[in-house]
């Protein structure tokens, strides 16, 4: 269970990762502006998640 | 400090059961808001959303601040009669009520516009009858289930939740890989940018997709430890929900649909052309969105009406649920009649409050049903309201609503930051100034100001642009204070001031009913050290 929701919350990661990466593929545009801090947050929400999972699971 | 009192063992929500509760309250309201917007809003939808869910995350950080700082249930309403006075408190509360039927009324109205994708006999343009007669049964039901004092279970809530998380997350997954195109993302946005008038009326029901944050307070009196808890689970819930609105959003303007969609003349459709004038659409956007997501769509076009259901049928409840503690709540604190608090002697439910509001909410789904059911009322709404469907009335005053007791909830922050600096915040907004004042130093929130601007913004863009809500909201307003005047006139209470209060000991209490042990006692020796003035 531990293994399924950390890769759920990397997926987070990777897909932010995707997200970013493929909007700036298509040009810098004003109009990625939206999508591009979506997969930031995706990004960064995977990060917290992941930090918050680990911290909860250190030894006191 | 009295060693007779005990502290009550009530506290039971967990972490994760503090996220699901908010959630499936606040993760409804996409299912309703995108369809929604995206008839408004057009090719800015994404943008709409964007400027919504900044002025969301400000309010999300200001009911984390203040659920950690005052872990009681009534939550706007609350906050603001403690830091703004009682008039203030019964506009806010009287706000969050009108919220709350509606509610009732938008969530169980859309529930049956998901089921319509399965069952077309519930399309509302087709069968406008049944349509009616479904969610009425829907209201009555939730009513009847309230009264008896029947509940969704709290793992029925957190599965439901979870199934959901995991759901969203996969529209996206494969959406983004396999249907965004983003491309087509920025010709959209070129191409069918909106009005200013248009992009006020989709900014205005954006925010309809993360009205809920009360669950944040609701859940702070039965969370363990709640001033550590509710941070942590606020900031996971505020981010997963902006997520899901920005990437829905996002999707819907760039993703080429899995099934090319044609309109009665054969011509070739993007998929967010589907939403503008078709109220039927309007109201099931995730569902249509998740049916044309390559691959996962096939099994994403029949569960998720169903999901969408339950999920918009729990947040109906929620509606029936919190409108009667909210009116207990304002009743117990001499906002409104006594009788709110009338308690049935046999299911010991709060029965009046809950048939008050229930058939509050039945007037409203009348209103906003007429227009489909008789054509004579048609016309008279096409003429007074330029023939605003249902969906659109109940989310115009959903946002008046929102928008209303959001503002009073920033200016109850400031007041409370400044007249209650004693009291410990285990969390607070950032970006703060320390100043002095009446002696004592505290820290004035630049955000909150930042957020009340925002949301003052978004309830001037709902009465601009709204011509039902204008006029609706603000008489729902003038009612309810016409009621309290009377009430605490013939009560013999103060109308605009307040009445005494003793929040010193109040907070002494709450803390110590929260089992936060320790802020209780920081809180004493904070109040030690206090001018005598300040520390009233």
């Amino acid at each position: 269970m531990t293994n399924v929701r950390l890769a759920f919350f990397a997926l987070y990661v990777v897909l932010g990762v995707i997200i970013v990466a493929r909007l700036l593929g298509a040009g810098l545009h004003p109009e990625i502006v939206p999508g591009v801090i979506l997969g930031i947050l995706f990004a960064s929400l995977g990060v917290y998640r992941i930090a918050q999972f680990l911290r909860s699971r250190a030894p006191q | 400090m009295s060693q007779q009192r005990k502290p009550e063992l009530r506290r039971a929500v967990t972490p994760w059961g503090s996220f699901a509760w908010g959630y499936s309250d606040v993760g409804a309201d996409i299912f309703i808001g995108l369809g929604l917007v995206l008839a408004y809003a057009a090719g800015a939808t994404n943008v709409a959303f964007l400027f919504a869910g900044i002025v969301y995350v400000l309010i999300g950080l200001a009911y984390t601040e203040l659920a950690a700082t005052y872990p009681v249930a009534g939550g706007g309403q609350y906050f603001v009669m403690r830091g703004l006075g009682d008039f203030f408190g019964f506009i806010a509360g009287w706000a969050v009520l009108l919220d709350f039927t509606i509610d009732v009324t938008l969530f169980a109205w859309s529930c049956v516009d998901y089921l319509s994708q399965l069952i077309p006999v519930f399309v509302s343009s087709l069968h406008p009858w049944v349509h009616f007669s479904v969610v009425f049964v829907l209201i009555a039901g939730l009513c009847g289930l309230n009264t008896l004092g029947v509940r969704e279970s709290t793992a029925f809530q957190s599965s439901v939740s979870a199934i959901d998380v995991l759901s969203e997350t996969l529209i996206l997954c494969f959406g983004f890989l396999f249907a965004f195109d983003p491309q087509l993302l920025i010709h959209t946005m070129q191409s069918a940018w909106p009005s200013p008038f248009a992009l006020m009326q989709g900014v205005s029901l954006a925010i309809i997709s993360f009205v809920g944050l009360e669950s944040i307070s609701q859940a702070a009196q039965e969370t363990q430890r709640p001033a550590s808890v509710i941070p942590r689970t606020s900031i996971a819930l505020i981010l997963t929900i902006l997520i899901f609105a920005l990437g829905y959003s996002n999707l819907a303007l760039g993703m080429r649909p899995w099934h090319p969609i044609h309109d009665a003349a054969g011509h070739t459709l993007a998929f967010w052309q589907i939403f503008p004038n078709n109220g039927d659409n309007q109201g099931k956007g995730v569902a249509l969105l998740a049916a044309q997501v390559p691959y996962w769509g096939l099994l994403a076009q029949y569960y998720v009406p169903i999901l969408g259901a339950i999920l918009l049928l729990i947040s109906s409840n929620s509606g029936v649920f919190g409108s009667s503690r909210i009116a207990y709540a304002m009743s117990r604190s001499r906002l409104l009649p006594s009788v709110f608090q009338r308690v049935h002697h046999k299911f010991r439910t709060p029965a009046v409050s809950i048939l008050t509001f229930c058939a509050l909410a039945v007037v409203e789904l009348i209103f906003a049903a007429l227009p489909g059911l008789d054509h004579g009322a048609r016309s008279v709404y096409n003429r007074l309201f330029h023939g605003e469907d249902g969906i659109t009335f109940l989310g115009d005053l959903y946002a008046f609503g929102a928008a209303t007791s959001y503002s009073f909830v920033f200016l109850a922050l400031i007041a409370l930051r400044l007249n209650d600096p004693y009291s410990p915040r285990k969390f607070k907004i950032p970006v703060n100034v320390p100043i002095t004042y009446r002696g004592a130093r505290v820290e004035f929130p630049l955000i909150a100001v930042l957020g009340f601007i925002g949301i003052a913004s978004i309830l001037a863009f709902t009465i601009i642009t709204h011509d039902i809500g204008r006029v609706a909201g603000p008489a729902w307003l003038v009612f309810g204070v016409i009621c309290y005047v009377i009430y605490r006139k013939n009560k013999n209470l103060p109308v605009f001031r307040s009445q005494p209060h003793d929040w010193r000991n109040a907070q002494t209490e709450i803390l110590r009913n929260a089992g936060e042990l320790e802020l209780m006692d920081q809180y004493l020796e904070n109040l030690k050290s206090a001018p005598k003035a300040a520390a009233k």
